[in-house]
């Protein structure tokens, strides 16, 4: 059955290809013909002119040649006219002059006579005798001797006595053609003529180039017919001769016959051609069909070819219909099978569509968080994310719009909807924060203002709903990297609304903040967390967090400033260590933006802090340790010396690099592919590291610390741990100095 | 469709090799052992394959020898003999047409001389055959040497022109048939002076003749006044001299004759013009004389015409025997082998078949039993000729090998009526002593001559036929005076008789030494 199915297939493009070569094929066979047709005819009406010309230029040549002998002989001064009775010895001298001019005319010419008017012999080059035996002997079929010897007697001008029969011993042939010829040019001294003996089988030969097919040739004088080789019999009374070169078309016997003329040429004479019709016909129709003959053979190859492309072309379908209709072909042709595949998939795919539109406040929502949780990798991914749950959001600034949740409205408002969609501009979609009980909008405009606009909007309608709702934006943002920032600046200032009120929109802008100032101290701490990280130094990595929450514990600063410091910190170590975070979704949960925002104090935060820096600096989190080579051990071995003789003031990066046989440069570059830093950053931080510590713990003084940590100099000491900590010796010995009296005092109470 | 392959192939495999037994069947004869080529002489409107004729096929088979021929036109002959000779690609064999022996035999010696092989007895047919008729010198070359094979086939023929008189006339008139010229003369003027036809007009012709040749023309009638006239106007006499005729008294004599006869018209002066077949159809209106001619029977004559006319011999002046010019059997090329013949002795083979009788009489006349009939009496008779030259397509006619000497020829065939009345003519004149003793013939064509006496008799021949011819017009129509005949013979003279006639005579001297 399903072999059926396909030969239907093959079947229907088969034969529509088949119809459309043999329509093609039998119109232009049929175009051909008709253009052709007429056209063939010509040209074998043609080449019957031509023919009849070829003969009358041969047959005039003929005729010239029988002037001119006569012309030369009426001129020569050897041929004198004589009576045969008084001189007859002159005819044998005649006979020899005639010798020359009968092999000149031989090859048309049977034999040539001469007779002299006023005498009563003809002569040849072999043979003389009287007019009246000459009359006798010859027997012509229609011309009595009388009348011969009458006419040979009184020749004016060319006369051509017609082809017919004559019985005489004198010419081996049957039938002649005479002409004769007045001998001389001036009609007032004609002295005689000749007579031309022409073999009709001359004319036959003239008439034997017959082209193909049955032909009569006839050349007529006037109304005489000269002569003519008929293959068919045709009534002579029919021909006409004409004027012009014409093909005069006549019905004899019931068939219709077609004259091809030549005009009446020189001398009288004409010359035609008579053909059948039906062979003119026959003849067109062979040449055509000779012409066209390649046609079937350009019609097989098509037809093959269609076949081939019908096959070729029904394969798809079978394809597409097996995939339509899988194992199981029903019992119809294909291409229903395909029709109504594709119904079916049309009404499936109406239906997933209506199912994806229903989801798409889903993807919306989940596309909302991972933006603001500054989970695209770049600008271009958040725009095709954006732009796959309909939302264009690739515009020049974007903000963060936080709206309390309360009453009836505990759902984001649709930004679609009345009277958001006035703001032709924006686009953007909102979530709902269940924790915070209340809505976030992120939206995206081509203008600053619009916005605020937008965020007014959201407030007049939350209010609407209740006048306690509260709506907060954050700054204006352009970088969509900043999002998690943005969205802490919504919530700073939402969470300022217990001052601010809720008659408008609560800014971010309006929260006083001293996180500039504190933000570069954090850094440098966050730095020093960083180096401990990628030192993998557990105890180094503690005391540096320890630093950090002393910090921020001894900073006057706001919640908002707590986040958003950690916020940076840990986005900073994120990106530092990003390789060793790649591919790991777990950890995002270290850097979830709304998870920082529930964090309530700065213990909260400390938590959050370590268990990020214990993943990374665990083996999770550590990037897979290569096989060392031969340098990176070397380098593991120098990283080694230098914690071991850090306070020796002599190592210098020449020493260290000529003692492991490495060079200067190549030193330096190896050891900062390892380790992230310089050899002397490390070197310095091992002595800052060395030297807090002492700071800390002694009251030795700066220059001893200073010489026991590897300097000569307290000034290069006291700048080079500035450089790294953000405070001098003594400044960082103050503060702990604090900070351990603190804890004493907390201690004893 | 592939399980009609195999039986459409077996069905092929067994009509192959059926058709292939039936060719190995239908062959009757191993393959030749020797094959030769030859350069076949053709007529001009016969195409004829010769390789493939049924004659030749008989001839293989008797001989084992193959011949590939290359047929030559009669047109092209003589240009493509040249060609081969000077190519220097010669056939093994040059069969008919003609060859110019001593140029390519003694000059050049492309030929093989064949009278070793004749002494050997390598062509028994051909070499008794010759011997016995006397004509090995004939075909004897300058040099000795026989390069050729002749072709012959001889009826007989003695003399072109026999005299015919109109007995039926004579009878009217009570006169028997003249015997000397005078007689001859009075018989012509009764003949001009009764109205034979009744048409009440003397237009009765005593004499009708045309004008150069030996069969019809006046050239016979210097014959009454013993001068051998002919074309080439040369003859030997008893003693072996060469004359040359239009000097001799005699021709002087017969033109003062045939002037009186002009003049009292007693010769139909169109003579000087007219052509064989005017003087046919003068002759068939049944007004004429008296007039020279073959035979009678089978001629352009009407056979009632004919009937009245009687042979008669001719007759004599005072004082004079008649003599008219004798023929002799003219032996054309039949066949000869060129020096790069491959197999001689197999080439003669081939070509002495031919020459044995039953073969070579089938070669002209076709198969016996077909077209040639072989009688109780052991002759051969051509049963009948088929027309339209159908016999070229089966045996090779005149284009084949053939050697019959007279005597020979008629003792094996049996020729027709007509021939047998020009034999009764030719033995009559013969009989009668009437013929030259040597034919000019011997001399015009028989004896052999230098390349350079050739040149020079062809060179002179058509000087003086020119100025003989003309003269005798003039002294016929005019007469013989003292002053005409000086200057003729003077013209002859400038016009090189002397060196003609020297030539003849060292031609005729140095056959008579070979022989």
């Amino acid at each position: 059955m399903i072999k059926k199915n396909r030969t239907t297939v093959f079947i229907r493009y088969a034969l529509s290809y088949l119809a459309v070569v043999l329509v093609l094929f039998f119109s232009i066979t049929g175009y051909l013909y008709a253009t052709m047709s007429g056209r063939a005819r010509e040209e074998y009406i043609g080449n019957q002119i031509n023919r009849l010309s070829r003969i009358a230029s041969q047959h005039e040549n003929y005729i010239s040649a029988m002037l001119n002998t006569a012309e030369e002989i009426g001129l020569s001064p050897h041929i004198e006219f004589f009576r045969y009775d008084e001189e007859p010895w002159k005819a044998y001298d005649l006979q020899l002059q005639l010798v020359p001019y009968t092999t000149t005319n031989s090859t048309f010419c049977d034999q040539v006579y001469l007779h002299f008017f006023d005498d009563n012999r003809i002569y040849s080059s072999s043979s003389s005798m009287s007019l009246e035996l000459f009359a006798r002997v010859m027997r012509y079929e229609f011309i009595p001797m009388e009348r011969l010897t009458a006419l040979i007697d009184s020749v004016d001008r060319l006369t051509i006595l017609p082809s017919q029969q004559v019985s005489s011993a004198l010419v081996d042939t049957s039938r002649i053609v005479t002409f004769l010829v007045p001998l001389g040019s001036n009609p007032g001294f004609r002295k005689g003529a000749l007579l031309f003996l022409i073999k009709d089988g001359i004319y036959q030969t003239l008439f034997s180039d017959a082209i193909e097919g049955h032909v009569n040739t006839y050349i007529h004088q006037g109304n005489v017919l000269l002569s003519s080789a008929e293959e068919m019999p045709v009534d002579r009374e029919q021909l006409m001769p004409s004027q012009e070169e014409d093909a005069r078309i006549f019905r004899w016997e019931g068939e219709e016959w077609t004259q091809i003329s030549l005009p009446v040429r020189n001398w009288g004479l004409s010359y035609s051609a008579v053909v059948r019709n039906a062979d003119i016909t026959s003849a067109i129709a062979r040449q055509i069909f000779s012409n066209l003959a390649i046609l079937p053979v350009f019609v097989a190859l098509a037809l093959l070819l269609a076949l081939w492309m019908a096959r070729r072309h029904a394969k798809p379908i079978r394809d597409i219909s097996g995939l339509l209709t899988g194992d199981k072909p029903e019992h119809r042709d294909e291409l229903q099978q395909i029709s109504t595949g594709i119904h079916q998939l049309t009404t499936r795919n109406l239906e997933l569509s209506s199912r994806l539109e229903q989801a798409l406040p889903v993807q919306r929502h989940d596309f909302v968080f991972r933006f603001v949780k500054g989970r695209f990798g770049s600008r271009q991914e958040a725009v095709d994310a954006g732009n796959a749950v309909g939302l264009e959001i690739d515009k020049p600034s974007y903000a963060v719009i936080l709206c309390s949740g309360a009453g009836e409205n505990e759902h984001p408002f649709d930004l679609k909807q009345p009277p958001f969609d006035r703001m032709n501009d924006c686009s953007g979609a909102g979530v709902e924060l269940v924790a915070l009980k209340a809505n976030l909008y992120l939206v995206f405009s081509d203008h600053e203002g619009t916005l605020f606009s937008m965020a007014e909007q959201i407030r007049q309608a939350g209010t609407a709903a209740d006048d306690r709702c509260v709506t907060a934006v954050s700054r204006i943002h352009e970088d969509f990297r900043e999002a998690p920032g943005a969205y802490l600046e919504a919530a700073a200032a939402y969470e300022n609304r217990f001052v601010m009120g809720n008659q408008k929109v609560l800014q971010y802008s309006d929260i006083s903040s001293n996180l500039t100032e504190i933000l570069p101290q954090a850094r440098k701490i966050t730095t020093s967390i960083s180096q401990a990280l990628t030192l993998g130094n557990r105890d180094v990595l503690d005391k540096r967090i320890d630093e950090l929450l002393h910090f921020l514990k001894n900073t006057n600063m706001s919640p908002f400033a707590f986040r958003m410091i950690y916020s940076d910190v840990i986005n900073s170590l994120m990106h530092t260590h990003s390789n060793a975070l790649s591919g790991k979704e777990s950890v995002m949960d270290f850097y979830n933006i709304f998870s920082l925002t529930s964090c309530q104090s700065i213990d909260d935060l400390d938590d959050l802090l370590r268990r990020l820096c214990d993943y990374l600096l665990s083996g999770n989190g550590r990037e897979e340790a290569p096989v060392p080579t031969g340098e990176e051990d070397e380098i593991s071995q120098v990283i080694h010396y230098m914690e071991e003789h850090f306070s020796d003031p002599e190592i210098s990066m020449t020493a260290l690099a000529d003692a492991f046989d490495l060079s200067t440069t190549r030193f330096s570059l190896s050891f900062k592919e390892k380790t992230g830093m310089s050899p002397l950053d490390y070197l310095t931080l091992l002595r800052v590291e060395k030297a807090k510590e002492l700071l800390a713990s002694t009251d030795r003084t700066i220059r001893d610390i200073s010489a026991q940590v590897g300097y000569y100099d307290s000034g290069s000491f006291i700048r080079r741990f500035k450089q790294v900590t953000g405070e001098t010796p003594l400044q960082y010995r103050r503060s702990r100095g604090a900070d351990a009296a603190k804890e004493n005092r907390h201690e004893d109470e | 469709m592939k399980r009609f392959v195999l039986p459409v192939c077996v069905l092929a495999f067994v009509i192959l090799l059926l058709s292939g037994c039936a060719r190995e069947t239908g062959k009757e004869t191993p393959s030749p052992s020797v094959s030769l080529t030859a350069l076949q002489y053709e007529i001009d409107n016969i195409a004829v394959d010769f390789s493939s004729m049924w004659y030749y096929n008989q001839i293989e088979q008797q001989t084992g020898v193959h011949v590939d021929f290359t047929e030559i036109k009669d047109s092209e002959w003589s240009s493509s003999v040249s060609l081969a000779f000077a190519r220097g690609k010669m056939p093994d064999m040059i069969l008919r047409g003609s060859l110019d022996v001593e140029e390519y035999g003694v000059t050049q010696h492309l030929l093989v001389p064949l009278d070793e092989y004749m002494a050997k007895g390598s062509l028994p047919n051909y070499t008794e055959r010759m011997d016995q008729a006397g004509l090995r010198e004939q075909l004897t070359a300058s040099d000795g040497h026989i390069y050729q094979l002749g072709f012959l086939i001889s009826q007989g023929v003695n003399t072109n022109g026999h005299f015919f008189i109109n007995k039926t006339w004579l009878d009217r008139i009570g006169l028997k048939v003249p015997e000397t010229v005078d007689e001859l003369t009075e018989v012509l003027r009764r003949f001009r002076k009764e109205d034979f036809n009744g048409n009440g007009i003397q237009d009765e012709i005593p004499l009708e003749f045309t004008f150069d040749d030996n069969t019809t023309g006046i050239y016979n009638l210097f014959s009454f006044f013993g001068l051998p006239m002919n074309e080439n106007y040369v003859y030997v006499d008893q003693t072996g001299k060469v004359h040359f005729a239009p000097e001799e008294e005699s021709f002087f004599e017969t033109l003062s004759w045939l002037h009186q006869l002009y003049l009292e018209e007693l010769l139909d002066i169109d003579f000087i013009s007219q052509g064989s077949a005017i003087w046919a159809e003068k002759v068939n209106e049944g007004n004429t004389g008296m007039f020279s001619y073959w035979r009678l029977q089978n001629t352009a004559l009407n056979p009632k015409i004919a009937a009245n006319y009687e042979v008669m011999l001719p007759v004599h002046a005072e004082g004079r025997q008649a003599c008219l010019p004798r023929n002799m059997d003219i032996i054309e090329f039949g066949a000869a082998l060129t020096t790069d013949n491959r197999d001689v002795e197999s080439s003669l083979r081939w070509l002495d078949a031919q020459f044995e009788t039953e073969n070579m009489l089938i070669s002209q006349n076709g198969a016996v039993g077909d077209t040639l009939l072989k009688r109780e009496d052991g002759l051969y008779e051509v049963k009948y000729v088929p027309p339209d030259n159908e016999l070229y397509q089966s045996v090779p006619v005149i284009c084949g090998q053939f050697f019959a000497p007279a005597e020979y020829y008629a003792s094996v065939y049996v020729p027709a009526v007509h021939r047998q009345e020009k034999a009764a003519y030719c033995e009559l004149y013969e009989n009668a002593k009437v013929l030259e003793p040597v034919s000019w013939k011997l001399l015009t064509t028989v004896a052999p001559k230098t390349t350079a006496q050739s040149s020079a008799v062809q060179r002179l021949t058509a000087k003086l036929k020119s100025t003989v011819d003309a003269e005798i017009v003039a002294m016929v129509t005019q007469g013989v005076t003292d002053e005409a005949r000086k200057a003729f013979i003077q013209q002859l003279r400038e016009n090189g008789s002397e060196e003609y006639i020297r030539v003849y005579q060292q031609v005729y001297d140095h056959w008579r030494e070979e022989k």
